[in-house]
């Protein structure tokens, strides 16, 4: 108990000082894909049943219900820190069977929460696909439970499972990996059903949305490159990557990273893990799981590396030809994220490399406590840039036009099925004054109800990613159509109502569709077509060449979603039926006893 | 053996603090200009 009460402490220590500018004050942190909103109203695509590609489903669907309880600003701030405390107690408790001592839990802890992907993750604004990072540590747990115990270990898979996959499809994913490579015995079949009936299940959640949307097409042209990780320094792509760095959006890296030195040193805190995780596979209890966390890595340093410059391309090409007949392969674009599992085996190796320091400690040679020491810090003293939100995360707050707008847009005694279209039909991220310049992806599909369409083209260095919404082009082309009216005329015709114009858009008359003017405040302007016109078509039809079958799928999307839900329910049940407070805990389940392959 | 250990931990230690340290404290984010917001992507 004492040593969770520690464990704990380092977590919650970390998270207050990475995390530390949003938790002091009122206001949300609103930068790249981070985006929360005082209020989310619910529509269908949070649950992927608008025949939309999910992108953030169920997640979106979660925090719609839970804005609706609290505050947007809440949500935020309680996703964030628990992820963090959660996935640091994870890591503890992951390493406890390979650590000697609780410094050596701290290193592991600080190591696998304050690192490179993390940072990266963050001012990414990915903050879902870093709770499923945080999840890991539990999904590793899950699985050497579920190693050595069939029967009692599928509980907490499942949960763990279902966690992940809600939080990103990406994560789902390595959640599965992590648990397949960690959590089955080989020669056992019945160890390879379990897994991945629990992996199929807890993941339908997305895949059966991604299955049915029928509104989408994914593009994988060139994606792979264009998001392919990057060296950050002169020391090479490679050693990025083994310090779990490496990111393509050059824009958010840390100032250190770009130095060879720091990174050549984080290099060496990588070598001094894996020279644990060697010892740990000499003379430790459990080798096969040693082997396993190495294989693990191994497997994630080859996803990360194998669209970047290291495989002069074939890597690259081989994924789009592989996308070209697979489009689900387009998953594996920003390869860097794929990393992630490599920070358990580096957790864990750290663990066991401390761990052995600490036996070298005698008279006469008290001075390897510095090394112990150093190894815990080092990870922050490499990166200090994580400290209190990289420095420049500020707390932001919507002016009031936001909510107005949202107000107009969601009247009830409107039309309803009116979509918003909203201007600069350029991208979809945006620099707010309000939120000193920062950019972040455009918050009114979040805040507004209803449809709202945001040109989400993506343009890197120069290339453009198409939209993977027909919708998105059809508007696209309507704002093309010459006049105001013109323009107005079309865009009416895609059964859009409203215009929300943004600042940096031009508010000239003649640049914007006619309309009246709903709003007209200090920096929103919303524009109202008026009703759509008669005979237009209706939204769902634009999407597609033929009539949309999305509607006849929303029910299979809901079982999917209910199967996600009832698996989750039952693994929790499980859990407290049986007690399993220590479905990781070493202390009531030592790894000797875990069984082999 | 003191001497040899304390010496390797604070050069590492000094090296990181002083290399990483400063960069830190000297780089802001690099800016995009607005022209190229849309070039801020991500999933």
């Amino acid at each position: 108990m004492r040593s969770t009460r520690l464990d704990l402490a380092v977590s919650g220590l970390v998270a207050f000082v990475v995390l530390g500018p949003l938790l002091v004050g009122p206001g949300y942190w609103l930068f790249g894909d981070m985006v929360f909103v005082p209020r989310q109203p619910w529509k269908d695509a949070w649950l992927g049943l608008d025949g939309s590609l999910p992108r953030a489903v169920p997640m979106d669907a979660i925090v719609s219900v839970l804005t609706h309880l609290v505050p947007g600003s809440w949500v935020q701030k309680t996703f964030l820190v628990t992820a963090f405390v959660l996935g640091g107690l994870g890591a503890a408790r992951l390493v406890r069977p390979y650590a000697g001592l609780a410094a050596a839990r701290a290193a592991a802890t600080v190591l696998y929460l304050w690192n490179p992907w993390v940072h990266e993750r963050l001012l990414l604004g990915q903050w879902a696909i870093l709770a499923g990072y945080l999840a890991l540590p539990w999904v590793a747990l899950a699985a050497r439970r579920l190693r050595r115990d069939l029967r009692a270990g599928w509980a907490p898979a499942a949960v763990a499972l279902a966690v992940s996959a809600v939080c990103s499809p990406s994560s789902g994913v390595m959640a599965v990996v992590v648990l397949v490579v960690l959590g089955v015995r080989w020669r056992d079949p019945r160890s390879w059903a379990v897994v991945v009936a629990l992996g199929v299940v807890a993941n339908l959640t997305w895949l059966l949305p991604s299955l049915t949307a029928d509104a989408a097409a994914v593009t994988t042209d060139g994606v792979f490159d264009l998001f392919a990780a990057r060296a950050e320094s002169a020391a090479g792509v490679l050693a990025s990557l083994l310090s779990l760095g490496g990111t393509w959006k050059t824009s958010i890296l840390a100032p250190e990273r770009t130095s060879a030195v720091v990174v050549l040193l984080s290099c060496l805190l990588a070598a001094a893990a894996l020279a644990g995780l060697r010892r740990a596979l000499r003379r430790g209890s459990d080798p096969s799981e040693v082997r396993r966390l190495l294989a693990l890595a191994g497997v994630a340093l080859v996803v990360a590396a194998l669209p970047t410059s290291l495989t002069g391309g074939a890597g690259a090409a081989l994924l789009e030809q592989v996308g070209d007949r697979v489009p689900a392969a387009a998953l594996l674009r920003d390869s860097q994220r794929f990393l992630a599992p490599a920070a358990l085996a580096l957790a864990v190796g750290l663990a066991a490399a401390v761990t052995w320091v600490r036996e070298q400690v005698a008279p006469g040679r008290e001075a390897w406590w510095a090394v112990v020491g150093l190894a815990v810090v080092a990870p922050v003293v490499l990166l200090p840039s994580l400290a209190w939100g990289g420095g420049e995360l500020a707390r932001s707050s919507y002016p009031r036009d936001w909510a107005a707008v949202a107000d107009l847009v969601g009247d009830p005694t409107g039309p309803g099925d009116a979509a918003t279209v909203v201007l600069p039909w350029q991208g979809s991220y945006r620099r707010f004054a309000f939120n000193d310049g920062r950019a972040v992806l455009d918050p009114a599909p979040r805040l507004l109800p209803g449809e709202v369409l945001v040109d989400d083209r993506t343009l890197v260095d120069g290339r453009e990613v198409p939209s993977e919404d027909p919708r998105v082009t059809a508007v696209t082309g309507a704002l093309a159509a010459g006049s105001p009216t013109e323009v107005s005329s079309a865009l009416r015709d895609l059964g859009v109502r409203w215009v929300l114009v943004e600042p940096g858009a031009d508010r000239a008359a003649a640049a914007l569709p006619a309309g009246g003017t709903a709003y007209d405040g200090d920096t929103l302007l919303l524009l109202d077509l008026a009703a759509p016109a008669t005979g237009s078509k209706d939204p769902a039809q634009v999407r597609t060449d033929g009539p949309s079958s999305h509607d006849d799928h929303a029910g299979l999307v809901i079982v999917g979603h209910g199967c996600v839900f009832v698996l989750l329910l039952c693994g929790l049940m499980r859990i407290l039926h049986s007690g399993v407070t220590t479905i990781t805990s070493s202390r009531r389940w030592p790894l000797k006893s875990l069984g082999g392959d | 053996m003191n001497m040899i250990i304390s010496a390797v931990v604070g050069v590492a230690l000094a090296t990181a603090a002083m290399v990483g340290g400063v960069k830190a404290a000297q780089g802001d984010q690099q800016k995009v200009s607005s022209e190229q917001l849309a070039q801020y992507s991500s999933e």
